[in-house]
């Protein structure tokens, strides 16, 4: 973005969130189960 | 010039914090407010005891959740649509701020960008002069352009060219690509990739700078409440460029799908807002089909296209799965039968 142009700052927003910082609480809910093995057994594969 | 004088109040007690109990006094009417970024907002508004119009179209269950932010009867819906001047006049009567975040990302046939992007500005910024609107803000979209390749692009630009010529001290926001729990920026990419085998990437090279749907809530609402605001434009992005392909591995990463060998990036792909919804979906299928040919989820698709033959959903039995528990009823069956204790033994 230009440097002469009006940003997020001059709104007052100093700070703005990084998406790396935020994202990963609701991108969670799309995390593939993991595999679920017991006694040698795989009960749920890897997906 | 007594209206005038009546709004001086409510606009500076906006930068007030009472909490949502309080009343600033003053009133807001968001267009747009059932959608994503509308929800931030009116959750600011309502926490500053600003009385808020919510007009919206469709069902009331569209907006139920927009009621518990503010205190009894501050948040108020209006059922309503933008085809109708009388209607936005009621809408806006009597409210000393104006908030436009209608947008589509996709036309209909009932609505083209051309509608609700280029024509209801123009509409809203002569009503709001005629009815002596203090403060309008538009929040229009970064890409804005009247030489974009995008249509979708270019009804921004237009848009906001007519609603600066209707009310000149409009405040035009122009957010890049927002994020945040609902968007369609992450989301879209995440969905995709557990859906699909592989994740079709328009254009992997070109640059985004997303910035978070609260932060650009924060923004509107100080533009809507400040009076040096007036007659500008800004630009508001996040603090980080990244490219698409590097969006799709930071999904990919935070949900554990393998890497960027599920991308399939492509240079010369049609734009994003150029190429009908429709077109897009209709060539999907093909294309995974002729990825991985043997998919399980292909199958999954025919059996369910099987079971809705004749348009009419026949059931459809699939073979049982077994049960995780009877692999600890083995023992208990080579002795006594009902040892499982199981109904369904």
């Amino acid at each position: 973005m230009p440097a002469d142009v009006l940003g997020i700052k001059d709104l007052g927003v100093e700070e703005p969130v990084n998406m790396e910082d935020r994202a990963d609480r609701y991108l969670i809910r799309f995390k593939k189960p993991s595999m679920f093995e017991d006694d040698k057994e795989i009960i749920r594969p890897p997906q | 010039m007594a209206h005038a004088s009546a709004v001086l109040k409510p606009l500076s007690s906006l930068r007030s914090h009472g909490g949502r109990s309080s009343v600033s006094g003053a009133t807001v009417t968001v267009f747009g407010g059932t959608g994503f970024l509308g929800r931030y907002v009116i959750n600011r508004l309502g926490k500053m005891g600003c009385r808020v119009i919510v007009p919206f179209r469709g069902d009331e269950i569209m907006v139920r959740h927009l009621k518990p932010m503010g205190d009894l009867g501050v948040v108020n819906f209006f059922d309503m649509s933008i085809r109708e001047p009388e209607q936005i006049e009621e809408a806006v009567a009597g409210s000393n701020i104006v908030i436009n975040l209608l947008g589509k990302h996709f036309e209909t046939s009932r609505w083209s960008f051309q509608d609700v992007h280029a024509s209801f500005p123009a509409v809203l910024g002569t009503i709001c002069a005629e009815q002596g609107v203090d403060r309008l803000v538009h929040v229009s979209a970064l890409g804005a352009s009247a030489s974009a390749p995008s249509a979708w692009a270019r009804s921004k630009a237009v848009g906001e060219e007519n609603v600066r010529a209707a009310f000149p001290e409009t405040t035009i926001l122009r957010p890049a690509p927002v994020f945040g729990d609902e968007d369609r920026l992450l989301n879209r990419i995440a969905k995709l990739s557990r859906a699909f085998p592989l994740l079709p990437l328009v254009d992997g090279d070109a640059l985004q700078q997303p910035v978070f749907c609260d932060d650009l809530a924060k923004a509107v609402v100080e533009a809507a409440s400040n009076r040096d605001c007036a007659g500008k434009t800004y630009s508001l992005c996040g603090p980080k460029v990244y490219t698409n392909l590097q969006m799709a591995e930071y999904v990919f990463k935070v949900s554990c799908i393998d890497g960027p060998c599920r991308l399939a990036s492509s240079r010369h792909a049609t734009p994003r807002h150029a190429t009908p919804r429709h077109a897009t979906q209709r060539r999907m299928p093909r294309l995974l089909a002729a990825v991985r040919p043997g998919d399980r989820r292909r199958q999954q698709r025919r059996r369910l296209a099987a079971s809705h033959r004749d348009g009419v959903r026949h059931r459809h039995f699939y073979p049982a799965q077994p049960l995780a528990h009877a692999r600890y009823s083995e023992d208990a069956d080579s002795g006594d039968d009902d040892a499982c204790g199981c109904t369904r033994h």
